[in-house]
């Protein structure tokens, strides 16, 4: 499997707290992988260093062996944990925005995708519902032919019926040889479908390797491992 | 990638502006039209005081709009920047595949386009009111006197002073720019971003009477262009020294918590 993703001595601080510490880490391509811990452990800012939208205190990262910037911007499709979209711009409006920018946009299947979601492309996003704007950004995400998919708690938040819709989404859409990170705490719902495992604890690496290993090597599912490793 | 970005600022200034240049012309031809109606009367004060009243009203909205939309362009183009680059909306403006280089050349060339439009929609408006005008009525209305002999100033010295407006106002979208830049890496901190920008006012203003100073000094006092000139050439070595700083902020600095 070919290095997709790779951190040296990550280092992130907000101000005196540090929110990740000196993470070195590996990602291979063809993988789903759980990017697990609980609030505050460093996922958001793990996910946020890799599109761009952080810059590290120290260490060095990559994607596709380049240093973060443009050109790793156009392989890698972020879903974030808010709506991003600007409320003005109807739902046609942003598919041209992403056909403009994106070359691996696949815009006929982000098309299909909506009308069996019977969501209007002429519709506003201000008028759609909070769960429609995030199977709209879900949609729009997993239309790319992207080399890494960063999906910041897409489940997080919403029904079973709609976690069930989110899953299949990611899972029937992604680009197989890519790699799918998901960061989440809602283990239960992902475990079925995740190839390896990340497992941070306050800023640092706690666990990383193949889910299928993990539960042979514990012998305890992951999300048993999970309430064992974060324990209150 | 840079087109792109400004074909989409400019559908969203289109979106946004279009209203407003289609009130001001109206307002300019409804102005035309009560300036010729009141013309047509003559001396008679009592047979046109309803058409004089309508026109000093859609006169001060006219003048209000001349002296606002320039500002109200620059305000909107630099509010646009805070929220396309360190709001929610950064998450999708900051994740394209584009150069930070390219987010503010996108930035500051529609908000070029927007001056350079507002300004010649306002020009043209102005011909429109006092073409066909009599000299009199002119004279009589200071504001008509001052608008004909800017129009019949010598071409030359308009453009300079007109380059020189947009290199002031490239200058000061920037410093907007560079003071939301630096409010956003200090965690949204506004004193810091308002000093920064008050800094930056005096510090051109300082720099720029020591430039009139020294030319004074060299002997060129009644030469206003070679001043013009060399405003335009220390704005735009500032507009410059902004955009690569701003660029280094978004490059190293951006932390979209």
């Amino acid at each position: 499997m070919a290095e997709l993703v790779k951190c040296e001595n990550v280092s992130k601080f907000y101000g005196k707290k540090e929110a990740l510490s000196s993470l070195t880490l590996n990602l291979e391509s063809g993988k789903i992988i759980g990017l697990l811990g609980p609030n505050g452990s460093g996922k958001t800012t793990l996910i946020k260093l890799l599109c761009g939208l952080l810059t590290p205190t120290n260490g060095q990262l990559s994607v596709c062996g380049l240093s973060i910037g443009a050109e790793t911007k156009a392989m890698v499709s972020y879903l974030p944990e808010r709506s991003y979209i600007p409320e003005w711009m109807k739902v046609s409006d942003i598919l041209d925005y992403f056909q403009d920018f994106y070359a691996d946009f696949r815009r006929g299947l982000a098309e299909d995708m909506f009308s069996r979601l019977n969501i209007d492309l002429g519709q506003k996003v201000k008028t759609l519902s909070k769960g429609n704007k995030e199977k709209v950004q879900l949609v729009l995400v997993m239309s790319r032919n992207a080399k890494l998919y960063l999906l910041d708690e897409p489940i997080a938040g919403v029904d079973p019926a709609a976690r069930d819709y989110i899953l299949d989404t990611i899972i029937s859409n992604y680009n197989p040889e890519a790699s799918v990170v998901i960061s989440t705490h809602l283990i239960t719902d992902i475990e079925r479908i995740i190839d390896d495992v990340v497992m941070l604890q306050y800023g640092h690496l706690k666990i990383h390797g193949s889910a299928d290993a993990i539960r042979a090597e514990k012998g305890m599912s992951i999300d048993e491992l999970f309430r064992e490793v974060y324990r209150c | 990638m840079l087109t792109k970005l400004i074909k989409h600022e400019m559908l969203h200034w289109v979106r946004t502006f279009s209203i407003f240049y289609i009130i001001y012309a109206i307002v300019a031809v409804i102005t035309k039209i009560l300036i010729t109606v009141e013309m047509s009367y003559g001396d008679n004060v009592e047979e046109h005081i309803f058409t004089t009243i309508l026109l000093a009203i859609f006169g001060f909205v006219m003048m209000l709009f001349s002296i606002m939309m320039p500002w109200i362009s620059l305000a909107h183009n630099s509010n646009r920047f805070k929220k396309n680059m360190f709001s929610d909306e950064g998450y999708l403006t900051n994740t394209l595949p584009v150069t930070p280089a390219e987010h503010i050349g996108a930035k500051l060339i529609m908000g070029g386009i927007s001056y350079v439009c507002t300004c010649l929609l306002i020009f043209v408006c102005i011909l429109l009111l006092i073409a066909g005008v009599d000299q009199e009525y002119i004279e009589m209305n200071f504001v008509f006197d001052e608008l004909q002999d800017f129009t019949m100033q010598n071409f030359g010295e308009m453009m300079l002073g007109f380059l020189l407006s947009v290199s002031v106002f490239v200058g000061i979208l920037l410093l907007c720019y560079l003071a939301e830049g630096l409010a956003a890496i200090n965690g949204g901190k506004k004193a810091i971003a308002s000093g920064v920008a008050i800094l930056g006012v005096v510090l051109a203003m300082i720099i720029s009477s020591a430039i009139a100073t020294v030319l004074r000094a060299n002997g060129v006092e009644y030469d206003s262009n070679a001043r013009v000139i060399a405003q335009i050439i220390f704005y735009l070595v500032a507009d410059v020294g902004m955009f690569f700083l701003i660029s280094y902020i978004l490059k190293n600095k951006l932390n979209l918590e």
